[in-house]
């Protein structure tokens, strides 16, 4: 085909969807092209795409589909090869029309002023190339286009948004935590991509299983929020079941194509413009296993493709109180201690956050599942197991999230393992480094502190490690193309008409949810002024 | 054990059964050893029970006669398993007044830890914990409260911030 678009995309997640929703409105062509079939979305909601999947089959961009065995693709997952096993990053991410980076729970967070300038006031990770109050404009938007609901008159809030709709209110067991927590621990309503409307308009019901979707559509899903409206357009190509191979350069090193595999035969698309909006790891994937014109990796002038690698520390708790919470009802979370994004201590400790979960995680909502849980996974019998599954009705799980310092000798390269479709997998060398030991260090002794309140009966640590949701870094970006890979809007130093979006483009963690911020920076991105026609 | 009306009448029946029809030996024991209905009508079957769960508890009481309904509906393999391990049970159990039920947790404790016996008492216990948590109303009853099922609207969605 010698058909040149527009806007190639590769990935059809949060970051693809805000890409074509963008350009499409412009009126340009967008050609969209995704490895997986279907992840995340419920049968309905499977068959409905299929009906209009079907409609715009007779473009010859379109693969037949074959959405009816899609249900095999549920555990696509990406796959990746770790160097160390201690702190190992266990991806969760899958292929898949949407993406798997759902916002988790609908937890709706920005990075916090200081977030951006970690290097220059505390002297560990990397400074942004712009601040937050660059960056806030599109954080505005996004909330508005994922219908976030949250706090505006809330004190404590370290931001000042304006959000579509009110917050939720905090559980009953929230109140009874916030209590026996402060003053150390200011439980405060968090921020939400959830329609918080009457469930009869549309809005949430409470399910818990936001997480992956909303029988009410309440909770943001990009496919459907943003790809929808455009699923007739003509000039939208959705090809799907197609990885992406390898990036190919014109000798003045702007992109010319990609090459993707499509039905078993490998083929190329022509853009003006490429936006690399897979998952972070496949992002990287895709650029190591390109070659630039003097035979190194695509974008790699720097030497920094693939280094800066982190993600977020998650502890684990299970806290058992006197008092009965009444678990497993209203929204999975609906607080978040948020004084401790800014404890003073950041000299030394990075920024950290307690999230209150409503049930406890890995034993679900029900006094039935509990009580299987119990009797399969810990082998309880006769009383112990009564008690214990009584006992759930007083427990809740208490996630501590820490920022990782973002060091150059964390890295992603490419394995000698290859997946099925012949590409390397990704491999994840990863340590923790001095400041995150502390921070690790400094967290169990909060637990500590936890046990001694009042009314706390008990705390155990569940567990401990990465977030394998989470991957942040590898293209950090930067003003200086010697010191990093994309500039602040994302675009590649060393190709043009290359955009590369993600969480790969973060200079430093932060300790909340990276979703929202990673939106930002996509809209900051199809929003650069260097993008004509 | 004693001689009950109901045995008595499962004596006759077999008994003409087997005069009409005639039975295997293999056929005869498998009747013999595997008869859930007998097994379940047992006294010390209940008390074997009330130790996997405390069904004497107040607000338990009918989910025992529940189970035994379940249980007597258990396909064959199912019902050797837990027959096998209440036999075990049954040889060691001696009621004893208001401490049978710590007595028998000390002898089925044993079962579970001696490796000859582990596993199939772990078996009969996975059976029989499954068909207790499938009782109607069973999970109401654990909590003494409606709870919210996945996919569905929550029970107290528009109460969730105050004690039910």
């Amino acid at each position: 085909m010698n058909r040149t678009f527009d806007i190639c995309i590769v990935g059809s997640g949060i970051t693809g969807s805000i890409v074509a929703d963008h350009f499409l409105s412009k009126g340009l062509s967008v050609v969209m092209v995704e490895r997986g079939k279907n992840a995340y979305l419920p049968q309905s909601a499977r068959e409905l795409w299929h009906e209009r999947w079907e409609k715009i089959s007779d473009n010859p961009l379109i693969t037949k589909n074959s959405w009816k065995g899609a249900s095999e693709y549920f555990d696509d997952l990406v796959e990746i090869e770790n160097v160390n096993s201690d702190f190992a990053f266990h991806y969760n991410m899958k292929y898949g029309l949407g993406g798997s980076g759902a916002v988790w729970s609908a937890a709706s967070w920005r990075l916090t002023p200081q977030d951006f300038q970690t290097k220059s006031l505390f002297g560990y990770s990397r400074d942004w190339p712009f601040t937050y109050d660059d960056l806030a404009p599109y954080y505005d938007k996004v909330e508005e286009m994922f219908f976030t609901s949250g706090p505006k008159e809330e004190p404590s809030w370290p931001w000042k948004n304006n959000y579509t709709y009110p917050p939720f209110k905090q559980s009953y067991l929230d109140k009874v935590v916030s209590k026996i927590f402060a003053p150390e621990f200011e439980i405060l309503p968090n921020a939400f991509s959830v329609k918080n409307i009457p469930p009869s308009e549309g809005g949430c019901i409470g399910s818990k299983t936001c997480v992956r979707y909303c029988p009410t559509e309440a909770v943001f899903r990009p496919q459907i929020h943003l790809l929808d409206k455009h699923l007739n357009n003509p000039r939208f190509n959705l090809i799907m079941g197609a990885p992406c191979m390898k990036i190919n350069l014109k000798k003045e090193r702007s992109l010319e194509s990609i090459t993707i595999l499509q039905d078993d035969a490998k083929r190329d698309i022509r853009a003006k413009y490429f936006f690399l909006a897979a998952n972070t790891i496949e992002n990287l994937r895709i650029l190591h296993n390109s070659k630039d014109t003097g035979n190194g990796p695509v974008a790699d002038s720097s030497g920094l493709l693939g280094s800066f690698f982190a993600s977020h520390g998650a502890l684990v708790t299970s806290v058992i109180t006197e008092p009965i919470l009444y678990t497993g009802r209203g929204r999975p979370t609906t607080s978040s201690a948020i004084n401790t994004l800014n404890h003073g201590e950041r000299d030394r400790i990075n920024a950290y956050m307690m999230e209150i979960w409503n049930f406890d995680w890995n034993i679900a909502l029900s006094p039935i599942a509990v009580f299987r849980t119990f009797r399969a996974k810990e082998r309880h019998w006769g009383r112990t197991l009564f008690e214990k599954t009584r006992e759930a009705d007083r427990r809740f799980a208490a996630t501590l999230i820490f920022e990782l310092e973002m060091r150059r000798d964390n890295k992603v390269t490419l394995s000698k393992v290859k997946d099925k479709f012949g590409l390397p997998l990704a491999k994840v060398d990863f340590t923790l480094g001095l400041r995150d030991k502390e921070t690790f260090d400094y967290l169990r002794e909060l637990t500590n502190l936890i046990k001694k309140k009042d009314k706390i009966v008990d705390i155990q640590i569940k567990g401990y490690g990465l977030n394998g949701n989470h991957p942040l870094g590898g293209y950090v970006c930067g003003e200086d193309p010697n010191n990093s890979v994309v500039d602040g809007y994302m675009r590649s130093h060393d190709h043009a008409n290359l955009y590369i979006l993600g969480g790969g483009a973060f200079n430093s963690t932060g300790a909340l949810n990276p979703t929202h911020t990673i939106a930002a920076l996509a809209l900051r991105a199809v929003n650069d002024r260097r993008i004509v026609f | 054990m004693p001689v009950t009306r109901r045995s008595f009448l499962q004596f006759l029946f077999y008994s003409f059964t087997f005069l009409s029809t005639g039975c295997s030996d293999d056929k005869a024991r498998e009747i013999e050893d595997f008869d859930i209905n007998a097994v379940v009508a047992e006294k010390t079957f209940s008390s074997f029970l009330n130790v996997i769960f405390p069904f004497h508890l107040p607000g338990f009481r009918n989910f025992s006669h529940e189970l035994h309904k379940r249980l007597k509906r258990l396909k064959k393999h199912e019902t050797e398993v837990i027959i096998n391990a209440y036999q075990l049970f049954k040889e060691k159990y001696v009621p004893f007044g208001e401490e049978s039920v710590s007595k028998g947790e000390k002898i089925l404790s044993r079962l579970l830890k001696d490796k000859t016996t582990e596993e199939q008492t772990n078996r009969a216990l996975d059976i029989i914990y499954d068909n207790i948590s499938k009782l109607r109303g069973f999970g109401h009853s654990l909590w003494g409260r409606e709870y919210s099922k996945a996919g569905e609207m929550c029970q107290y969605w528009e109460s969730y911030d105050k004690a039910p």
